[in-house]
C-alpha cells in the first residue's frame, strides 16, 4: 500500500513469522471475560495485544489471566508501575492465582489501556512459562505505566487464555488481538 | 493463519531534516509500529499524529538509570510544546538509541489514542512510557522529528510497520 513521500512502499512485503491466531472483540453489553482456547501448538511464542476499556470502575482493575482453566495458585507475578510521582511502586505475588497482564484505574468511556504481552515457549511440555507485559493508560495527569512478569507453574502446553479482570466487565469494542510467532 | 506485521514505509535520515512526514497510512491494521533506531540528534524525537498542533498531548513514563527509577508526567496546556506532540523516546547525539512506538487500535473513531513506547539508551537509561492523543480521529499521518527542531543524524531510521487482526 503506497504512502505518500516515502520510498521503501513499492519493496514491501511481510514477514512470516508473525501470525493472527484469533481475535476477539467485546460486543455490545460488555463481557465479564475473554476466552481463547484450542491455541495451535506451532508457533514459538505467542503475543497479546490488547486495548480496552472497563464499565464504571473506581478502583485499580487488573487484567488477570489464566492458562488452561488452572485456578489454582499456582502464577507468580512482579510489577512496577509508575504514576507520575518520584518513586515508582511495586506489586508481587507468589502462589497467586492468575498471571497479570495489565491495569486500568478509572474506566473511562474514552481513554482506554493497551497492553502488550509476550508468552514465551508457550508450548514447551518440560518448563514453567514466563510471560512480559507492557501496560499503561494516561489520562492527562492521571493513570499509569507498567510492567509486569508473571509464570505460571506448569510444564503443560497453553492451549486455552481466559482474562478476567477483577471486577467490572470490559467495554464495547476492547480488542484482545492474539498472535503466533514461530520460531 | 493469515500473515501479518508488514512494513508499511522506511525512511533514512541523511542529517539534513529535522522531521519526516508518513501520511496516507492505510487504515487496515489494528496497531502500528514505529521504530526509530539511530542517533536522533540533539534531543530525544517527538511524534504527532494527523498534524494535529491541538494541545491534546498527554504521557507518562518510568525511567531507569542504572543507580535509581523515577516517574513523571507531561500534561496538556503547560506551555511547553510538549503539549502539541508526545515526546516519550530517548534520544543522542551520539550514540545508537531505539525507541519503538505501539500506536494501539489506531483507526478508533470512538476513542482517544493510546501509545506504548520503550525506549533504550544504553549509556544513559531504559525508558517505558504511554502516551495519549486526546482525539476520537483515525491516525491518518504521523510526524516524526527533533524535539530541538535540529536535524535527525544521517543514517536514522524510522520504520513504520502495521499488524492486522484476524
Amino acid at each position: 500500500m503506497p504512502i505518500l513521500g516515502t520510498l521503501a512502499s513499492s519493496t514491501q512485503k511481510s514477514f512470516n513469522s508473525f501470525e493472527s491466531i484469533a481475535t476477539v472483540t467485546v460486543a455490545s453489553g460488555g463481557s465479564s471475560v475473554i476466552a481463547f482456547s484450542s491455541i495451535p501448538s506451532t508457533y514459538q511464542h505467542l503475543q497479546l495485544r490488547s486495548s480496552w476499556g472497563f464499565e464504571n470502575i473506581t478502583n485499580n482493575t487488573w487484567l488477570n489471566v489464566q492458562f488452561n482453566g488452572d485456578s489454582g495458585s499456582n502464577y507468580a507475578y512482579h510489577a512496577i508501575r509508575a504514576s507520575g510521582s518520584s518513586s515508582p511502586g511495586i506489586s508481587q505475588n507468589f502462589g497467586a492465582t492468575k498471571a497479570v497482564f495489565g491495569a486500568d484505574d478509572n474506566g473511562d468511556a474514552v481513554i482506554w489501556a493497551s497492553s502488550i504481552s509476550d508468552i514465551l515457549d508457550y508450548s514447551n511440555t518440560s518448563k514453567y512459562k514466563t510471560t512480559r507485559s507492557l501496560a499503561g493508560q494516561d489520562r492527562n495527569g492521571a493513570g499509569a505505566v507498567n510492567i509486569w512478569s508473571s509464570l505460571w507453574m506448569s510444564t503443560s502446553a497453553i492451549s486455552s487464555i481466559t482474562i478476567i479482570p477483577d471486577f467490572s466487565t470490559f467495554r464495547q469494542g476492547s480488542i484482545f488481538a492474539l498472535y503466533g510467532i514461530k520460531g | 493463519m493469515p500473515s501479518t506485521y508488514e512494513p508499511i514505509a522506511t525512511r533514512t535520515a541523511d542529517g539534513s531534516t529535522a522531521f519526516f512526514d508518513f501520511s496516507s497510512i492505510p487504515q487496515i491494521y489494528t496497531d502500528l509500529i514505529l521504530v526509530i533506531g539511530g542517533s536522533t540528534g540533539d534531543s530525544a524525537p517527538f511524534i504527532r499524529l494527523n498534524s494535529d498542533t491541538s494541545k491534546i498531548y498527554s504521557s507518562t513514563r518510568l525511567r531507569g538509570d542504572g543507580s535509581s527509577s523515577s516517574s513523571g508526567r507531561r500534561v496538556r496546556a503547560d506551555g511547553s510544546p510538549n503539549d502539541t506532540r508526545l515526546e516519550v523516546g530517548l534520544g543522542s547525539s551520539n550514540e545508537i538509541v531505539t525507541n519503538t512506538f505501539h500506536l494501539m487500535n489506531y483507526t478508533s473513531t470512538t476513542t482517544n489514542k493510546t501509545v506504548l513506547c520503550r525506549a533504550n539508551q544504553a549509556s544513559s537509561a531504559v525508558h517505558f512510557s504511554v502516551g495519549l492523543y486526546g482525539s476520537n480521529s483515525a491516525i491518518n499521518a504521523i510526524r516524526v522529528g527533533n524535539t530541538n527542531s535540529n536535524a535527525l543524524s544521517s543514517g536514522t531510521v524510522i520504520s513504520i510497520y502495521g499488524i492486522k487482526a484476524a
